[in-house]
């Protein structure tokens, strides 16, 4: 395990490659520029890393106990018990997370600035979770406002709390949503959604 | 000479008005509900088998020929565009297919997951009519310690998954195989980490945990900036929307190799799609002149496991009509459809009702064309759904992703878990921790694991059984290679180019 061969692979890493523009490949549509990583990134990285690695390994920690306390580990004939299994994944990720944090916290790469830096921007992510927040309490008003009223509920929150939408046609089009997916999949193709018990 | 003669009288048999008419009926029911997320060939069967039963033997199978065929295709569909795997077999078609999406190249990618189905399913059919005894003969000396052995080498191609990453790689793929022992244990009925939630005994529902991962974590991705542009470049030719020659050129060994290998992992029973189509995507990957752009929108990246997740139909069929073995979800309602039918798959089946069979493996192929020529003009319609400007797109595809994940289970609590795995999907790709070895390794794990204790059953706790079998012995250490040169390729590959940067 090379810790040293690790690249950028999605688009929260700063310097994910961005591809060539051209008439096969044209460029998406808001791109991030990419902007050189300053010491207070790499500082920060290497320690999201190492608590990570630690969190990892706290975390299967807890499981390995759970596995060889409430699970058999192994049958009354010697064979493999329920706990087996997850016993073992808990230790190698115990020893995965260990892995990361001692690669990110003494690892030359991640020392020097060489590895790739994640970006963390503080209303980006607000953003990303206040949808998230949304579709939480969404999934808690479907049991019992039902599928239409629960969805129109969501869709009043990204339009006036999310996205802050002015726009009329954009605003009409999302109220639309629901009852139209309703149509669709309740009426058309018989695929039975939520119905709501407040209702009854 | 036999089964030239006997596909020769399915095609006449087959291709009769009505038929033709059913089939395309069939595709375009397929590709409609294969759509939905949740919904996968097995679930689209089923909601559409009693239509399918009212007519005679032949053209109610030709009939499910179409639907399965088109649900297929309909689940790349919403692959492609917005990185929800409707099934597992789809996952592996997220990873370069909606990066082609994101590049305004969705009708390419669209376009070549219709003529690889339509190339692969072609080998298949090819492969089912004259491979069939061969074929069945070396799946039936499949057993667990085959199964664990085959199992084990997967896992370790999921690593290849992970980009240059290993160690994030192996952490995903653990949590992955981790989040499979949830639920009861087979061989014990003892409830693992259910926490007594009922809803949790039978396992965390993979359309849940992939449509959380990869659809919600990347719709939270993509809001994090505020935008009233559409997301995504659509180009406005038509031209550009098709796949040119050149795509196809540059895919067509991805496609045949995709159709070769799909067929074979097909035949076995258990090891279906998913194995199949990220397996093909794998030596896509090694043997690809575009490797490097294999996972970043690499045309063959989609034709690869698109050709195998279509083709392993054709070989999932030798099991099912020699044997009566199923091999899948599908294969077990097309089984139940044959007895409802009152036809005994098995050795004789292609004797006693050679009058069914053919027409059955006849329309398989016409399914393919079927679905080539109704979805390739589709194919810019699909594309262009792209324009729609984000803030209204990924409303919906909350909604889609809703609708499809309670639909399984028609489960509150699924979507509750669709939910928790959306998080997670965001975190890990702000960590930068790759999501496709978590969601393969799910699907694969309760195989490995029921299959390696079957296996240490029969040798009484002995793993010396896995190196006594030819097969398994091959596959272990076929397993063993692959192991060495991911942990040692690297490394002489970072050699290799410090000595050429060194040159220059």
């Amino acid at each position: 395990m090379a810790p040293n061969t690790e690249q950028p692979t999605t688009a929260a890493v700063s310097q994910d490659p961005v591809p060539d523009s051209g008439p096969d490949n044209p460029p998406a549509a808001d791109q991030p520029e990419s902007v050189a990583p300053t010491a207070g990134d790499i500082l920060r990285t290497r320690l999201v890393h190492i608590a990570l690695g630690l969190l990892v390994a706290a975390v299967s920690g807890w499981l390995l106990y759970r596995s060889r306390t409430e699970l058999p580990v192994y049958g009354e004939n010697g064979q493999a018990g329920a706990g087996y299994l997850p016993a073992l994944l808990a230790l190698c990720l115990i020893g995965l997370g260990l892995a990361l944090a001692v690669v990110w916290g003494f690892g030359p790469r991640a020392r020097n600035g060489e590895a790739p830096i994640l970006t963390f921007d503080r209303h980006k992510i607000a953003r990303a979770l206040g949808v998230w927040l949304a579709l939480a309490l969404y999934a808690a008003l479907l049991e019992p406002l039902g599928f239409t009223a629960a969805s129109e509920v969501l869709m009043l929150i990204i339009i006036v709390v999310v996205e802050r939408m002015r726009s009329i046609p954009m605003i009409i089009t999302l109220l639309l949503l629901p009852p139209a997916f309703y149509f669709l999949f309740q009426e058309l193709l018989a695929v039975q959604l939520p119905f709501g018990t407040l209702w009854y | 000479m036999d089964a030239i003669n006997g596909l020769l009288s399915g095609f006449a048999t087959a291709i009769t008005p009505t038929n033709v008419l059913w089939l395309v009926v069939g595709c375009l029911m397929g590709t409609l509900v294969g759509i939905l997320p949740g919904l996968g060939p097995p679930a689209t069967i089923s909601i559409l088998l009693p239509l399918a039963t009212g007519f005679d033997p032949a053209t109610g199978l030709i009939m499910m020929a179409g639907i399965y065929y088109g649900a297929k295709y309909g689940g790349s569909t919403t692959s492609i565009l917005m990185n929800i795997p409707g099934e597992s077999a789809s996952v592996v078609t997220c990873l370069d297919g909606y990066e082609m999406a994101k590049q305004g190249r969705a009708g390419k990618a669209l376009g070549i997951a219709a003529i690889a189905s339509f190339v692969a399913g072609t080998i298949g059919v090819i492969g089912l009519t004259f491979l069939a005894p061969i074929v069945a003969d070396i799946a039936v000396s499949f057993g667990p310690p085959e199964y664990s052995a085959l199992m084990i080498f997967a896992l370790l191609l999921v690593i290849m998954l992970a980009g240059d990453s290993m160690l994030k790689g192996f952490i995903s793929m653990f949590i992955g195989l981790f989040l499979a022992t949830i639920g009861t244990d087979l061989f014990s009925g003892e409830q693992r980490f259910t926490g007594g939630q009922i809803e949790l005994a039978g396992g965390i529902e993979f359309i849940a945990l992939s449509i959380g991962i990869f659809a919600i974590g990347e719709v939270l991705v993509n809001i994090e900036q505020k935008t009233q542009k559409p997301l995504f470049t659509v180009p406005s030719k038509l031209r550009e929307l098709m796949p040119s020659g050149k795509d196809i050129r540059d895919s067509s060994g991805s496609m045949v190799q995709g159709g070769i290998v799909g067929f074979f992992i097909g035949v076995l029973p258990g090891a279906g799609s998913t194995v199949a189509s990220f397996v093909s995507y794998i030596i896509a990957k090694r043997t690809s002149k575009n490797r490097k752009n294999f996972g970043k929108g690499a045309i063959e990246g989609v034709a690869a496991p698109e050709a195998a997740n279509n083709s392993e139909t054709g070989g999932a069929m030798i099991p099912l009509l020699t044997m009566g073995i199923p091999g899948s979800g599908t294969g077990a309602i097309l089984l139940g459809a044959l007895v409802l039918y009152g036809l005994n798959p098995g050795p004789l089946l292609f004797h006693e009702h050679s009058d069914v069979v053919w027409p059955i493996i006849a329309s398989m192929y016409l399914g393919n064309i079927a679905l080539l020529v109704m979805n390739l003009p589709m194919v810019p319609f699909f594309a262009k759904l792209l324009n729609t400007p984000y803030q209204v797109l990924y409303p919906g595809i909350l909604l889609v992703a809703v609708i499809g994940t309670f639909s399984v289970n028609f489960s509150i609590f699924d979507v509750g878990l669709l939910i928790v795995f959306g998080l997670l999907g965001y975190v890990m790709r702000k960590l930068d921790i790759p999501a496709a070895p978590l969601v393969l390794a799910f699907v694969l794990g309760p195989i490995a694991e029921n299959s390696i204790r079957q296996s240490l059953l029969l040798s009484d706790n002995s793993p010396m059984i896995y190196l006594q079998r030819p097969i398994s012995a091959v596959l272990i250490g076929l397993a063993v290679l692959l192991l060495l040169v991911l942990t040692l390729g690297g490394k002489s590959r970072k050699v290799r180019e410090q000595m050429i940067d060194a040159e220059v």
